[in-house]
């Protein structure tokens, strides 16, 4: 009886950011306001934009303080926070905790060990945007909670989107919702987004691109120490 | 006879930057300039102040108007831009700094400053914006401010050229605002200048004596004892 893509997963906070949630919904919702009103405030008060590194660090510290007081409780989301500003596009995760952490792909909610093994198999300097977002779905496909109504919801930013934040349009069946795609999912066409920046001709001005090996190395390492620090 | 109605001014007045100031884009950066006249009432309480105030490393303040609410206003936006050079771990833009001097005229309306921010950045090269009395904004090849500037302007508009070399404008800033000063009471002193470039911000110091003459002020004759 649940009208199709009404439980929305991901929201956009300015034209160039967007965060996907995962976890209690309505905690959700408030992290997204909190960073629209960021990104907003900083945008009227600074003249540009607010940059990635930025609301990353101003939505953990509003996550944090509900971890300082007796009483509110913790919020109950990790929240995925993909942005492309004036260095490029970038990809955050925002804990319950208030840790931040920038990344090149990852997931979250319920079936994100298996997302993130799926991920490392990727490799984020070789793929483009529209190849990120077919691994991503591909992934959500095969993680998903059988028993639950499936709905993938996938949103990117990058040069083919003109760095704005949007939903990438998409067929899919099905009603209700699936967390751990939408994470998967969104990490995924955000981190193909860095790379198809790189290996797609760029204008003047830019660093050029990288070599994917180092790119891939250094991934790699990040995603070895992220599940490290889990284990601890 | 005192026919002003003006009984003891000097303790009426607040001290007023009477004042020119000028900021000129160049090839590789911007040169800006101002007199360094303060006044309260007749009496000249500073006759060598600075009226360029450093913001940040590459963006330089030109103030007119009220002293105190000029340097407050310069205190405030250099507090916030400091801030927020913290956490964006770069250099502000010129624009930015330049919204917040205008964002607290535009607010206050009370104030009275009447401002040039000019400087340098990565992103837009050198850079000069006007940000008057009431809290406009508007980005300029060059501008210029403050009582003085009224003798001026039509100067600045024949002799300006886009793409001048360094030497080539800070002559043109140095004179204009001699011009200025010669005809100005409120304006006088010294003149200063800063060249800012994608290396940083040079200071420069040209003394009365260092002006050069100009046409109506004869230099005193040889021979006459005074």
């Amino acid at each position: 009886m649940l009208v199709e893509n009404s439980n929305r997963r991901t929201f956009p906070v300015d034209r160039h950011a967007g965060v996907a949630v995962a976890g209690l919904a309505a905690d959700g919702r408030a992290v997204v306001d909190r960073a629209q009103s960021e990104a907003q405030q900083y945008k009227g008060f600074y003249g540009h934009r607010i940059p990635g590194h930025v609301l990353a660090e101003r939505l953990a510290s509003y996550v944090h303080v509900f971890n300082l007081y007796w009483y509110v409780r913790p919020m109950g989301v990790t929240s995925l926070l993909g942005v492309y500003d004036e260095e490029g596009p970038a990809l955050y995760a925002v804990d319950p905790a208030g840790t931040v952490h920038r990344y090149y792909g990852t997931a979250v909610g319920k079936g994100r060990q298996a997302a993130r093994n799926e991920i490392e198999k990727l490799r984020p300097g070789e793929l483009t945007v529209r190849e990120g977002v077919r691994a991503v779905a591909q992934i959500l496909h095969r993680v998903h909670d059988e028993e639950k109504p499936f709905e993938a919801e996938l949103a990117w930013v990058c040069e083919e989107s003109g760095r704005t934040f949007q939903r990438v349009p998409q067929a899919s069946g099905g009603g209700g919702g699936d967390w751990v795609g939408r994470w998967a999912s969104r990490e995924r066409g955000l981190g193909s987004g860095a790379t198809s920046a790189l290996t797609h001709a760029i204008p003047d001005g830019s660093d050029g691109p990288r070599s994917a090996q180092e790119l891939v190395d250094e991934a790699e390492r990040l995603a070895k120490e992220a599940l490290e620090a889990e284990d601890m | 006879m005192d026919c002003s109605g003006e009984h003891n001014p000097s303790s009426t007045s607040p001290p007023h930057t009477g004042t020119t100031i000028v900021a000129v884009t160049y090839a590789g950066g911007v040169v800006i300039g101002a007199d360094s006249r303060v006044s309260t009432g007749n009496y000249i309480s500073n006759r060598a102040s600075d009226k360029i105030t450093p913001l940040t490393d590459r963006v330089y303040l030109l103030r007119s108007g009220s002293a105190s609410d000029t340097q407050a206003v310069s205190d405030y936006v250099r507090y916030f831009t400091e801030q927020h050079e913290s956490q964006l771990q770069r250099p502000a833009l010129v624009k930015t700094v330049a919204g917040m001097i205008r964002s607290m005229n535009y607010q206050y309306k009370h104030l009275v400053g009447a401002m040039i921010v000019a400087g340098w950045d990565a992103a837009g090269g050198p850079q000069v914006y006007g940000c008057p009395i009431g809290g406009t904004l508007s980005k300029e090849s060059w501008t210029t401010d403050g009582s003085g500037s009224t003798y001026i302007w039509g100067y600045l508009d024949e002799e300006f050229r886009e793409g001048m070399t360094r030497s080539e404008a800070e002559d043109l800033v140095a004179t204009a605002l001699e011009l200025a000063m010669a005809r100005d009471g409120s304006s006088g002193g010294v003149v200063r200048l800063v060249t800012i470039t994608e290396k940083g911000a040079e200071r420069r110091l040209i003394k009365p004596e260092e002006h050069p003459v100009l046409w109506d002020e004869l230099p005193t004759p040889l021979g006459v004892v005074v």
